[in-house]
């Protein structure tokens, strides 16, 4: 169903809330802050954590994406995944009017990840970028580059077009050879 | 069977404060006196010294019997060794990175892995001056039932084009590196 490589174990992750209230941790702490971030995806689009949580967090996601596409909002289990997976219930209506017809036709993965320049000197945390696929705010990888003209692609265009035709003219070749022998026999 | 080693160790340590109680009280005479005798030619002034000392004797006699955390068996010759040598702490700074490349747009450098800090960093700025224009509200607690589109300055003409979207408007032009096409690939046959 999810179309990206995915780990199979779930992550170690806690929730932090008010100091007061100190952290969330084990399977509650890590279900409480993956919703966090799955509404946070929804809403902005892109969003920058830890990467092993955007990497947690997007199968999540994608799946949420994945049944709304399949089943559409006439679905009481859809509606209560949606409803569980969305902390602010304006997005719902986001789900379905605005992802769904985006994603319909897609035949890969919604959501993109990157990892982000570890930071020196510090504390050498990997941090990444999640982002859904179609958003409207600028690329993170810069665009890419018309570079048929390059002389090495230049190069290596004529040589792949020589190989190629030698290839079909020994091919005929051969062709016309066995036939001349069959045509002998 | 003797009394466990803390537990001698705890009573040790009363019965050395309520030596020190009766002392302060003027029972017993200080720890110091003997020694007083000896040296009886030190000036008065000493003498209040040692007075003081002897109290600070006491609070040392107090303090003395809990042990603070220390060690508790030997490291191995082996164990020694193996952090001796090992690539952890101040070493593994010293080891050259072969994984730095140069981007290839601004020429900065950055891991393999890792997208350019440098780029992203204007995408950043711009992401945010683009939420910002959206507003907090539609941002934020109500959002757009539609897709959303950011027309810049001098793209006036394209708006029918974007019947039915949600249109936020940002009052500057387009970037150069924000190219609209974003969809061009290198090997385009036109």
């Amino acid at each position: 169903m999810l179309r990206f490589p995915y780990r199979a174990r779930p992550r170690k992750m806690s929730r932090q809330r008010l100091p007061e209230e100190g952290i969330i941790v084990g399977q509650e702490g890590r279900l409480q802050r993956l919703r966090q971030l799955v509404t946070g995806l929804v809403r902005y689009e892109r969003i920058e954590t830890v990467y092993q949580h955007c990497d947690e967090t997007r199968g999540y996601a994608e799946r949420l994406i994945h049944t709304a596409i399949r089943n559409g909002d006439q679905h009481q289990h859809t509606m209560e995944m949606a409803d569980y997976w969305l902390n602010e219930k304006d997005l719902i209506y986001k789900l379905f009017d605005v992802l769904v017809p985006r994603y319909q036709n897609y035949s890969s993965a919604f959501t993109n990840i990157y990892r982000t320049p570890i930071v020196y000197p510090g504390r050498g945390t990997e941090m990444g970028i999640l982002e859904l696929k179609g958003n409207p705010w600028p690329d993170v990888l810069p665009k890419q580059r018309d570079n048929r003209y390059v002389i090495s692609n230049v190069l290596l265009q004529a040589a792949r077009k020589d190989y190629n035709t030698s290839k079909e003219s020994r091919k005929t070749k051969n062709e016309l050879n066995s036939s001349s022998e069959n045509s002998e026999t | 069977m003797a009394a466990p080693y803390g537990m001698t160790r705890l009573l040790g340590s009363f019965r050395r404060f309520e030596h020190a109680l009766f002392q302060w009280m003027g029972f017993y005479p200080p720890p110091g006196f003997q020694a007083e005798l000896v040296y009886d030619i030190q000036p008065v002034e000493n003498h209040v010294n040692n007075q003081q000392s002897s109290t600070k004797s006491i609070l040392q006699d107090i303090f003395d019997s809990i042990l603070l955390a220390v060690p508790k068996s030997r490291r191995t010759a082996e164990k020694k060794r193996t952090r001796k040598m090992s690539m952890k702490g101040h070493y593994e700074y010293a080891i050259p990175k072969n994984n730095i490349i140069a981007c290839l747009e601004c020429g900065n450098w950055h891991e393999k892995e890792t997208i350019c800090g440098h780029c992203y960093q204007t995408v950043k700025t711009e992401t945010e001056e683009m939420q910002e224009a959206m507003g907090l509200d539609a941002l934020k607690y109500d959002a757009p039932r539609s897709e959303v589109v950011f027309l810049y300055d001098g793209e006036e003409q394209e708006r029918p084009k974007y019947d039915g979207k949600y249109i936020v408007e940002m009052k500057k032009q387009r970037p150069e590196w924000f190219s609209k096409n974003l969809m061009t690939k290198a090997h385009n046959p036109k």
